[in-house]
């Protein structure tokens, strides 16, 4: 079930109704027949795989807390990460890895039978394993207690809200919240609503708006001038951030209503200075889960220098691999890993150079605004292999980028383009406003005319210009 | 928590009402200017489709019967009125609905011509999404409904709201009303300028996946015609493409007419046209050209068939 559905419309507000009247102890069930049935929406054949993961991770965590020596906790843990990793493997990775290596083997005129799978991706996959496989992990470590309930634990997996493209929420934070009674709270529910609201803006005002040009120009390469591969890629900057971003508003929004508090994932991230603050404030529940579980494990900064380097490199290749199985976003991956080596090796050489550069200790505008524009331009060019169907298509665009001013399409008559702008000016002001007067805010104005108004003005524009037959959320097929 | 609950749907309610209240107010003015204009754009020419078009002779289909069926051609039958509400990037469904407000108000029987696109049955959501184009009519023409309904489960629900009826449109109805410009279009045809292009003739192949819903739609135009007396015919126009198998809409095409005893003609293989990349604009779409001599050419055989039936 989509978000942007009318289905959804129907059924989040009938489960709030139940889950508030159901006593305490019957909301997990709630809980875990709702989200089962929203995931189900898809395939439900599919749910099988999310039940054998809780199970998977249930048990495993068990042992591994009951086990006395640290072989046999090891032991689960390996037996959990390979399970997962296995099932992810199959779904997600498999035809992937078989066709690299067909390609690899007949370049040297070897022969590779081995036939593609014919599986539809299971929606929202790698979220919900990367979240279980962190319970697993946090349990190995001793950061946290086995979950005894396994209606408990497994709702903990399939919560609704965030189920197929997160948060990627931490078993601490979450776990515990489906212990405490949730009861009605006005003012918090309307907090819900709002972030809700203002997801809805940026998927279906911006994103789903931008995506009709950016998915003409990718999707035919071939057929469009640089000028329009350029507009397409700045279209995409703002169709990715608003489509996950959105998705993630909404989720988040939806588990307040019913009391959860589900992490912050994005942080304004178009504001950031330099690409290590870009990753503290992008995707930041999976940044952090490639911190706490991958880059720490690895070592970290606390090794030599040149090892810290290969740390950050490997933690963004496997994060590119994450995104999915194309080169494209091993690409993007070593990119990004490559930004932060630049970054980080330049400092260490030349260290008053960079300050200089960099304007470390400058809180001028100047030196805030080159950061914004240096790191925008980074990240926008790492977009286009993150977007291209094909590396072939991606460096088709990089060299469009390059080629001569030329007149962009239009895609259709002008209006198309005008809508397009306007939803980013729009995001972007709030977002500017949030970034730099976070105190000024017109949905928490304390005149409630300001405030229903404000609703009101988002509300009609989504009416007005949102696109209604967008389709799924980029990150789905994560 | 009752008190709670109360506070919120009370808030609640007042914030739906103020939205129903914009929602109808600005949906009002935006109907107003969307029905004021009256010169040719995309928009009026639905409006005169659903609204007015009554004519001797109407065409029906997608861009290629907009771009395609020159009512100068049609000027040569005596006393024959003629009307193309072909429109760009629709296709069956949109014609379907169109023909069903036609009927609506056509008292007199005439000759409908629909065009059928060559890939007209293949599967794509496309075609119902751009159904959204008859939003503005939902509420005034019932006979439409049922068809825009197949956009989306919940179409008959969301289309209460007006300003969903004129989502994406406000720029345009804007536009048109304070800066009016108008597309060279006469009597619903819109000529494309000879340009030359440099076509290259490909051989293309027919995809695999058909929409039985379209197919049946296709019937349903057929027989709402024949139901209310029309003369039917389907043609389906020239292409720069040429197809090593026949399409499977055309093979299904064919034999729904056969079974309804409606003429079906298809020019999609037409060497004429296969032999002359000039009479196009890109390999779906004739030129000026192209349109006048294809015109020319349906225009002969209507002719024909009437001979032939008044003979007989």
């Amino acid at each position: 079930m989509l978000f942007n559905s009318f289905s959804f419309l129907l059924f989040f507000p009938t489960i709030c109704l139940l889950y508030f009247i159901l006593p305490h102890r019957f909301r997990w069930v709630l809980l875990l027949a709702g989200s089962y049935y929203f995931y189900m929406n898809w395939q439900p054949v599919y749910a099988l795989l999310l039940l054998g993961s809780t199970l998977i991770t249930y048990g495993c965590a068990l042992l591994i807390e009951k086990e006395g020596t640290k072989k046999r906790k090891k032991f689960f843990l390996v037996l959990s990460l390979l399970l997962n990793f296995g099932i992810l493997f199959f779904f997600k990775y498999f035809n992937f890895i078989n066709e690299s290596i067909f390609a690899l083997l007949s370049h040297y005129n070897l022969r590779w039978e081995v036939p593609n799978l014919t599986l539809l991706l299971p929606v929202g996959i790698s979220f919900y394993i990367f979240q279980a496989v962190g319970y697993s992990i946090d349990v190995y470590r001793g950061n946290l207690k086995a979950e005894k309930h396994f209606g408990i634990y497994a709702v903990f997996v399939s919560f609704f809200p965030q189920l197929v493209a997160g948060p990627i929420e931490r078993a601490k934070n979450l776990l515990p919240q489906f212990y405490k009674v949730h009861h009605f709270e006005h003012h918090r529910v309307v907090q819900g609503l709002k972030l809700m609201l203002w997801g809805y803006f940026m998927k279906l005002v911006v994103a789903d708006r931008l995506s009709l040009y950016v998915d003409s120009v990718y999707n035919n390469v071939e057929h469009h001038n640089g000028t329009s591969m350029l507009l397409a890629t700045f279209f995409f900057c703002f169709q990715i951030y608003g489509d996950f971003a959105g998705y993630s508003y909404i989720a988040i929004g939806a588990a307040k209503v019913m009391g959860f508090n589900l992490m912050t994932n994005f942080n304004h991230p178009y504001f950031a200075k330099s690409i290590s603050e870009f990753w503290g404030r992008w995707h930041i529940s999976l940044s952090t889960w490639f911190r706490d579980y991958v880059y720490i494990s690895l070592g970290g900064n606390r090794v030599s220098f040149p090892r810290w380097q290969l740390n950050l490199l490997i933690t963004f290749l496997i994060s590119g691999i994450w995104h999915g199985a194309n080169w494209t976003f091993v690409f993007w991956g070593l990119l990004h890993g490559l930004f932060l080596i630049g970054s980080n090796s330049f400092k260490r050489q030349f260290p008053r150079m960079s300050q200089l550069l960099l304007m470390q200790n400058a809180n001028s505008s100047f030196a805030n605004v080159l950061g914004i524009a240096t790191n925008f331009l980074l990240v926008y060019f790492a977009w286009i292999f993150f977007r291209a169907n094909s590396l072939n298509d991606a460096f088709t665009i990089v060299a469009g980028l390059f080629s001569a001013p030329e007149m962009p399409y239009f895609g259709g008559n002008g209006s198309y383009l005008f809508y397009a702008f306007f939803g980013i000016i729009l995001l972007m002001a709030v977002e500017y406003m949030r970034e730099y007067y976070p105190r000024v805010s017109l949905f928490e104005h304390p005149k409630i005319e300001i405030r229903y108004s404000t609703y009101t003005v988002l509300v009609v524009i989504i009416l007005m210009i949102g696109v209604f037959d967008g389709g799924q959320f980029i990150y789905f097929q994560f | 928590m009752k008190s709670q609950f109360g506070i919120f749907l009370k808030k609640l309610t007042a914030f739906l009402l103020i939205v129903f209240v914009v929602d109808f107010s600005l949906g009002k003015v935006l109907e107003h200017f969307y029905e004021e204009i009256d010169i040719p754009t995309p928009e009026q020419h639905t409006t005169f489709s659903i609204e007015h078009a009554d004519t001797d002779i109407m065409v029906f289909g997608s861009s290629r019967a907009q771009h395609h069926y020159d009512p100068e051609s049609f000027d040569d039958l005596p006393n024959t009125s003629f009307y193309n509400t072909g429109k760009d990037g629709q296709g069956i469904l949109y014609s379907w609905a169109v023909l069903k407000s036609v009927l609506h108000r056509k008292k007199d029987s005439g000759i409908l011509i629909l065009d059928l696109n060559i890939n007209e049955f293949d599967k794509s959501q496309d075609s119902y999404d751009r159904l959204s184009e008859l939003l503005p009519h939902y509420t005034e023409h019932e006979e439409i409904q049922d068809i825009v309904n197949l956009k989306s489960p919940f179409e008959e629900i969301k289309a209460i709201s007006y300003l969903y009826r004129y989502n994406s449109k406000v720029l345009t109805i804007i536009k048109d009303n304070l800066f009016p410009k108008k597309d060279n279009m006469e009597k619903g045809y819109e000529p494309i300028p000879v340009v030359r292009r440099n076509l290259q003739l490909t051989v293309f192949e027919d995809a695999e996946a058909i929409d039985s819903l379209e197919v049946a739609a296709f019937v349903g135009f057929l027989k709402d015609a024949k139901a209310a007396d029309q003369k039917v015919y389907v043609f389906v126009s020239p292409s720069y493409r040429q197809y090593l198998e026949e399409p499977q809409t055309i093979r299904i095409a064919r034999d729904i007419c056969r079974e309804l005893n409606v003429p079906f003609i298809s020019f999609h293989q037409d060497s004429l046209f296969l032999r002359n990349a000039n009479y196009f604009d890109d390999p779906t779409h004739l030129n000026e050209a192209g349109a006048e001599i294809y015109s020319d050419k349906v225009l002969n055989i209507i002719k024909k068939e009437k001979i032939l039936n008044s003979s007989s």
